[in-house]
């Protein structure tokens, strides 16, 4: 079996049954905790589609006042 | 050649057939959001399998010609411009190439008497071509090859679940339970990791990771007020670990994906020193 095949095969069994791979998942679990909850993530990504639909980079800035999150052309 | 050798040969001529349906049942599983697997005695199913097995068959005779022919063409090479290598190993020959496999199977078939080196170059082969089929189908070139076809017929689950998934966003759930107290319900915020189906395409449970939990209600104004029914959430709370939702407690269910660039932004941004809560392993 050639090292190629072999880390085909390990790279595909390792994440059996996830939908994300376990780092994904812990990753937007901590990215949700960080902003507030998932209703301030969900609120970010509708704020990035609003900016991103006229081609703008977006990039997400935390305001030192507020402590909140939004997203800013960038 | 007798019944049962006639049988045990079908079989293995069919294994690079059954091979990628197999892998392709396990790369179903990866998913996390799996139906029952199709049982092998459904006929499309077994067309799929002979007409895996003939294109794997038809590939390698080609391949096994032409790396025959290449072979021969070397060593009667090595014997013409190399006469000395006679007296380096008298009395000896470069070893005869076996015939092509599928050459061997057909002999075999007719009842032909067939060399032990001939019936192994035909394993070898069979169990290259298993190799082969499912390095194809575990390679993720082969999930852009299928993007956009359900193939698994999961429905809403593929295209809003699965499919963002696997093109860069995260789905995140809220789902509703049928829990019902003085007017109130129970529902559950999170992101997806495991979602169940049934054979008919009905969600049998759903997993959400790091959930939060709230309250909702429906207000129903009183008679002659202005203002209009409206539904409400209230009282949220973050549960932390893993939920696991069956059908019978499942209201509805709504999902919405993030991109994952913005979670990536979100990890990048420095932001307030937030303890890790229980039960989210780091990884």
């Amino acid at each position: 079996m050639s090292g190629l095949y072999a880390a085909e095969i390990c790279s595909y069994i390792h994440s059996v049954a996830t939908i994300l791979t376990p780092r994904e998942q812990s990753q937007t679990a901590a990215a949700a905790r960080k902003v507030g909850g998932y209703e301030e993530l969900l609120r970010l990504e509708r704020e990035r589609r609003k900016i991103a639909r006229d081609g703008s980079a977006t990039r997400v800035h935390r305001d030192p006042g507020t402590g909140r999150f939004n997203v800013q052309r960038g | 050649m007798n019944l049962t050798l006639g049988v045990l040969a079908g079989v293995v001529l069919l294994l690079p057939g059954l091979i990628a349906l197999s892998a392709w049942n396990l790369r179903a599983s990866r998913s996390g959001a799996s139906r029952p697997e199709l049982p092998l005695t459904a006929v499309s199913v077994l067309v799929i399998a002979i007409g895996g097995a003939l294109v794997a068959h038809l590939v390698s005779y080609f391949v096994s010609e032409a790396g025959l022919r290449l072979a021969v063409l070397v060593g009667d090479g090595l014997q013409a411009a190399l006469p000395a290598l006679e007296q380096f190993l008298p009395g000896r020959h470069l070893p005869v190439a076996p015939a092509n496999p599928f050459v061997t199977i057909l002999s075999a078939a007719e009842g032909k008497p067939v060399s032990v080196s001939d019936l192994t170059f035909v394993g070898l082969v069979i169990v290259g071509e298993m190799m082969v089929v499912t390095s194809i189908i575990a390679h993720d070139g082969f999930d852009l090859l299928l993007d956009g076809f359900d193939l698994a017929n999961q429905g809403w689950v593929y295209q809003h679940v699965i499919r963002p998934s696997k093109n860069g966003y995260r789905p995140i759930a809220h789902v509703l339970t049928t829990t019902q107290l003085n007017g109130y319900g129970i529902g559950y915020r999170g992101l997806v990791a495991d979602i169940r189906q049934s054979e008919k395409g009905e969600t049998l449970a759903i997993s959400l990771l790091d959930p939060e939990r709230f309250l909702y209600g429906v207000s129903i104004p009183d008679a002659g007020a202005e203002n209009e029914p409206a539904f409400g959430r209230h009282a949220v709370d973050h549960v932390g670990g893993v939920v696991s939702i069956e059908a019978k407690s499942i209201f509805n269910i709504v999902v919405q994906n993030v991109l994952a660039d913005l979670v990536d932004d979100i990890e990048e941004e420095p932001g307030p020193d937030v303890p890790d809560e229980e039960g989210v392993a780091d990884v």
